[in-house]
Formats: C-alpha cells, sequence, structure tokens
C-alpha cells in the first residue's frame, strides 16, 4: 500500500516571518467515529515573491489546506499565521474583512458571475469594499487590459474562452491589490497550451516582492512556472524543494508514481 | 452589492418573470376577491347608507337584519315622537313590490321604498335625472338607473315614462343612482301614501321609524331612550349596517367562500413563489460562496437574497394590484358590478399579506446562504 510509505522528514526552514506560517496544523471533519483527518500536523511555509506550487494527490489535503490558510475553514490545531496574523484570532466579520483586504483567490471552476461582465465580475472585491461601481469597473477595465483581454470587458462569461475566463478569474484576485494569492488548480479546466499562457500571464502579474502566491495544480506541465513545489500526502507535506533542483531518488520516484507524474 | 443582487435576479429570465408572476396572481386573486366580498357586504346595508337624514332607525325588537322586518303599528310611530330627545320621527316602508311596463309586458321585482309624504325623508340625494322634490306629485315614483335601464332598454334617461305596480299606474318623475342593493334588484322611492296602497294588504306596513335626534342630544343616548320608553330596538344607522353585514356573514356561506379563495391564492402564492425563489437562491449558491471567499460577509449576502426577494415581491405586488384596479376599471361602467371597488384597506392588507409571503418564501433560502461554507468554491 503506498500510504504505508514511510518519507523522510519535510525540510523546512522555520522562517516565521513568511507570509504563510504553519506548524502542526490540523484539520478534522466531523467528530467521534465518523470524525475525519483531512490536515494531520501540516508544517508548511510560503514567502512573499515567490509562486508556490502545492502538489499532490486527490484528497490529499491540498484544498483544505488552502481553504485554512485562505480563512474559510478553521483549523483544528496548530499555529497558522497569514501575513504575520494569528488567523485563530481573527473572528467572523474580522477573517472576512482580512481575505476582502489581503488575499485573492482564482478558483478551478472560475465561479465568475454570469450577470455580470468580465469587468464588473473583476470589480466584485472593489464593488464588496464599497468602491463606486463606475471606478470599481474602470479599474477592472485597465487591469483586464494589462492581462490581454481588454477588448472583451463588456462581454459576459458565457462569451468567453475557457481561458478567458480564467483571466477575468486573475483580475478579480489581483484587482484589490492583495499580500496573497490563493490559486486552486487554475489551470485544470483549460488545454495545455491556454493552462501554460495562463500561468505565465500570473508569474508576470501576480508575482511581486511583497506578494506571495500559492498555486495547488495536477498539471506537471506548469511547475517551471513556480519558485518552489510542496509535495503533500496523506494530510501532510512531505517534500517542499524549489523548483528545478534534481531528483532525490527514492522520494521523488515515490512521489511521480503516487502523482502520475 | 446591489447592483450585483440586481443583476443575479434579472437575469434568469425565466425565473425571475415566473416570481414576479406569481407574486402577482397571488396578490390579484386576493385583492380582487377581498374586494368583492367588501363590496357585497357592503350591499347588505346600501338602503341604509342611502338615507341620510335620519340618525336612528327604530324596528320591531325582533329585527335581525334590512332584508327581513316585521311591520310596526301606526301607533308606535306617536310613540317614538314622544320620547324626549326626538326632533322628528318619520315612517318608512320597504318592501318588495312587481313593476311592469304596460307597453311590453316587461315585469321585474323592485325594492319599493315609501318615504314619508311630507318631509321626503329618505328619499334619493345622488339623483341622475330631476330632483327627489317631484315626488310630491301625484302618482309619482323615482326608479333607479339600473331599473330604468331595465324597463327601457337603449332609452336616454328622462323622465314621464310610466311603470305600474299592483294594478297603479305611476309616472317616473326622477332617476336616481342608488347604491346597490346585495340582491341587486331596481330601488324605486314613492311616498309612503302612495306606496300603502302598492304592496300587498298586511294589519301594519309600516317598516321602520326613522328618527332625527334634537340638538344636543346624543344618537347613542336617544337609542337608549326611545328603548325605554317603548321597548322598540332602536339602532343608530351605522349599527343597523354593521347589524347587517353581521347577519350575512354569520348566516350565509359567502365570507367562507371567498376566505378559501382568499386563503388559497395566499398557499398557493407562498409555496410556488418560496420554491421557485429557494431554487433560484439554490442554482446561485456557488456564486454566494464565492462571494463569501472573496470577502463579502454573510450579513451582506443575507441582505442581497432579502433584496432580490423584496423587489421581486414589490414588482408583483404592484403588478396583481394593477391588475385588479384595472379590473375594477374596465367593470365599474357595468350597472351590475357597480358598487365594487379596491378599498386603500384591502391594498395595504394584501401588501402585508405579500411581505409574509416573500418573508416565508426567502427564509429557507437565507437560511442556507447564512450556513453556506465559503470552501464550497473549492469543491468542483
Amino acid at each position: 500500500m503506498p500510504s504505508a510509505i514511510e518519507f523522510p522528514p519535510p525540510t523546512h526552514s522555520r522562517n516565521e516571518s513568511a507570509a504563510v506560517f504553519c506548524r502542526n496544523v490540523t484539520k478534522d471533519f466531523g467528530s467521534g467515529e465518523g470524525r475525519v483527518r483531512a490536515l494531520d500536523g501540516v508544517d508548511f511555509e510560503v514567502c512573499s515573491g515567490e509562486i508556490t506550487l502545492l502538489v499532490g494527490p486527490s484528497g490529499c489535503g491540498k484544498t483544505t489546506l488552502l481553504s485554512v490558510i485562505g480563512g474559510l475553514l478553521n483549523k483544528s490545531s496548530g499555529h497558522l499565521s497569514v501575513l504575520g496574523t494569528d488567523m485563530q484570532q481573527l473572528k467572523g466579520a474580522a477573517s472576512v474583512q482580512f481575505r476582502l483586504k489581503n488575499i485573492g483567490f482564482v478558483f478551478q471552476q472560475y465561479n465568475l458571475l454570469p450577470s455580470l461582465t468580465a469587468a464588473e465580475n473583476a470589480a466584485v472585491p472593489l464593488l464588496a469594499a464599497g468602491v463606486r461601481r463606475k471606478d470599481a469597473v474602470a479599474r477592472a477595465t485597465a487591469i483586464l487590459e494589462d492581462l490581454g483581454i481588454g477588448t472583451r470587458a463588456h462581454a459576459f462569461p458565457s462569451r468567453l474562452s475557457g481561458g478567458q475566463q480564467q483571466r477575468v478569474a486573475i483580475a478579480r484576485a489581483l484587482i484589490h491589490e492583495p499580500k496573497l494569492l490563493v490559486c486552486d488548480e487554475p489551470t485544470a479546466a483549460l488545454d495545455a497550451e491556454t493552462g501554460r499562457s495562463v500561468m505565465k500571464l500570473l508569474r508576470q502579474t501576480a508575482v511581486r516582492p511583497d506578494r506571495a502566491v500559492i498555486v495547488v495544480t495536477h498539471d506537471s506541465r506548469v511547475f517551471d512556472f513556480g519558485d518552489r513545489i510542496a509535495y503533500m500526502n496523506d494530510g501532510r507535506i512531505i517534500k517542499t524543494e524549489a523548483v528545478g533542483t534534481p531528483p532525490e531518488s527514492a522520494v521523488h520516484e515515490i512521489l511521480q508514481r503516487r502523482l502520475h507524474l | 452589492m446591489t447592483y450585483v443582487a440586481w443583476q443575479m435576479l434579472t437575469t434568469d429570465r425565466a425565473k425571475y418573470l415566473g416570481l414576479i408572476f406569481t407574486i402577482a396572481f397571488s396578490t390579484f386573486l386576493m385583492s380582487q376577491q377581498t374586494s368583492i366580498f367588501l363590496g357585497l357586504m357592503n350591499r347588505t346595508r346600501s338602503q341604509i347608507s342611502d338615507v341620510r337624514d335620519a340618525d336612528i332607525w327604530v324596528m320591531d325588537p325582533k329585527t335581525q337584519y334590512l332584508d327581513e322586518v316585521k311591520s310596526l303599528p301606526d301607533q308606535d310611530l306617536h310613540r317614538i315622537r314622544g320620547v324626549t330627545g326626538v326632533e322628528w320621527a318619520v315612517p318608512l316602508l320597504k318592501s318588495v313590490a312587481r313593476a311592469k311596463v304596460h307597453s311590453d309586458g316587461r315585469f321585474r321585482a323592485v325594492i319599493l321604498m315609501g318615504i314619508d309624504d311630507g318631509s321626503l325623508i329618505g328619499a334619493p340625494h345622488n339623483m341622475a335625472v330631476a330632483n327627489f322634490d317631484a315626488l310630491r306629485e301625484p302618482d309619482s315614483i323615482i326608479i333607479d338607473r339600473v331599473g330604468f335601464e331595465f324597463f327601457f332598454p337603449g332609452e336616454p334617461l328622462s323622465t314621464g315614462k310610466q311603470i305600474e305596480i299592483n294594478d297603479h299606474i305611476l309616472r317616473i318623475v326622477g332617476i336616481c343612482n342608488s347604491a346597490a342593493p346585495f340582491v341587486n334588484l331596481p330601488v324605486a322611492y314613492t311616498r309612503y301614501s302612495i306606496a300603502l296602497g302598492l304592496v300587498g294588504q298586511e294589519r301594519n306596513l309600516m317598516s321602520f321609524i326613522l328618527a332625527k335626534a334634537s340638538p344636543g342630544i346624543a344618537k347613542s343616548e336617544l337609542v337608549q331612550r326611545i328603548l325605554e320608553a317603548t321597548q322598540l330596538r332602536a339602532l343608530t344607522g351605522e349599527q343597523f349596517g354593521w347589524e347587517t353585514i353581521l347577519y350575512y356573514i354569520k348566516h350565509t356561506g359567502i365570507p367562507i367562500n371567498f376566505a378559501i379563495t382568499v386563503i388559497v391564492s395566499l398557499i398557493v402564492g407562498t409555496v410556488v413563489a418560496g420554491q421557485t425563489f429557494y431554487l433560484f437562491v439554490l442554482e446561485n449558491m456557488k456564486q454566494f460562496g464565492a462571494l463569501k471567499a472573496i470577502g463579502v460577509t454573510t450579513r451582506r449576502i443575507v441582505r442581497m437574497v432579502l433584496l432580490q426577494a423584496m423587489v421581486v415581491g414589490a414588482i408583483g405586488y404592484c403588478i396583481g394590484i394593477a391588475m385588479t384596479a384595472a379590473f375594477f376599471e374596465v367593470t365599474k361602467g357595468s350597472l351590475d358590478l357597480r358598487g365594487f371597488y379596491l378599498p386603500q384597506q384591502v391594498m395595504a392588507g394584501v401588501a402585508g399579506i405579500v411581505l409574509v409571503i416573500v418573508a416565508l418564501a426567502s427564509f429557507m433560502s437565507v437560511r442556507r446562504v447564512a450556513v453556506l461554507e465559503p470552501a464550497v468554491v473549492f469543491r468542483g
């Protein structure tokens, strides 16, 4: 059974000033005998100015970890600091405000509002922050132009290709200039070429010295767009390495097999 | 975010219109049926409300409502006149007689009102042709518009024509716009002395005594004095009108039938609007999840959902009320449907009910949205 294999302890830097800092984070769903442990002592760091890829087999807890880091789920135990803020201290509206101000999300299924134009969709975080619609849409249109789809700013999502919709989603994630960008399988619904162009765009527009980017992906063809890769299995980070690091003997082989790379 | 809520609501035209017309038809049924019910009930007291000169109606102690009376002996009139505080008292005869047009034999039962010869108290004030003073002429009668158009169809309203009641030829000297009676029969007015000769012979023929309180005497006080002095039943016009309405409410199936229609339209409106709105919200759940993830507060999203429900409710209500108003506007020219209208109280009441429908319809949806985990957006 692959899950019975013992992995070496994760390598990490213990850099508490990292944009995201997780220590021994757990997340349980349910209670009693029906309890399922989705995160089982995660140690993980994400630094600003980098794209960190989070990879692992289906069901290993990537999305749960992303949700916990993004403040969409509460951890069960451990320490989690995002942009220097202890997430445990943020409750209710404070947590929502924190997300609105600091975190941008890119979803696998884009999750654009079909009733809004591309520019209006991209403007949603500003609208939520109370910016006037006219100003918000003008800002969104400018970002869409930067992302190369300015001519489609007034089109509805149903009139956009998958790649164009994902660009709108990226514009929406970046419009409020967040310090942390969280992307869940941004290329999964796209063909290889479009996926690469989206990642290239993400690399060009999202990476800034004061911004950290986490990308959950299955797509090995986009690995070279990241700076670091964190491998996850059975609710734990089992390895973190810089992109381009030579493969390590048995561990890499196991990961290759588990991830179907 | 109001704009976002509005766009989400109106983009799915089919559901949007479905919701609106569900509310609109519920509103129409409730307001139209309630208005007709109130109009019908108001009709039961039409002959009471048409008498504007008298304060008090005096009748047999066992009288329950306007249309079923036991006539009083003539001496009761003198007894009432003798009660301290009565400024004047006059007889009133109310009966049903068969009238016909001599020329072509067309006949119809009419409500015959015999009013005091001297004062003409109880005469119609809302005249379409001529003046009620014309009743002082010999063998004169005033008939309402419904009666005239029945007996002389297609002819312009005019005086001078003749009708026959109980072998007496009477000349029409005026045409009035009387309030529609419950049974929708024509109403005719003549002098008391003439009316006595038109209806079947009973020992007593005086249906009511109409009395006026002297200046400074309260109506309620006079009612009490008449009761104590004569043991006859005395009511103000307002009281007698309500007694008549309550009689019909208690002793006929009319209110139950109307209530069933209103309740069914309330239930159907709530269920259909609730189900459609719930489905609408369910379909948008992922979008609401995305908004939550982005940083829109649950309270704000709930407000968006409530706003959507309120918009649908308000537009549906306005359309429904407009449909009801249009119905009464279209039918107001019909003499058979006169007296039916859309009261402001019904508009206000139905608005309250629509608010309840919208609240119930959005309750489940709001609950779902409130407990929605934003992490749902990460699921495929």
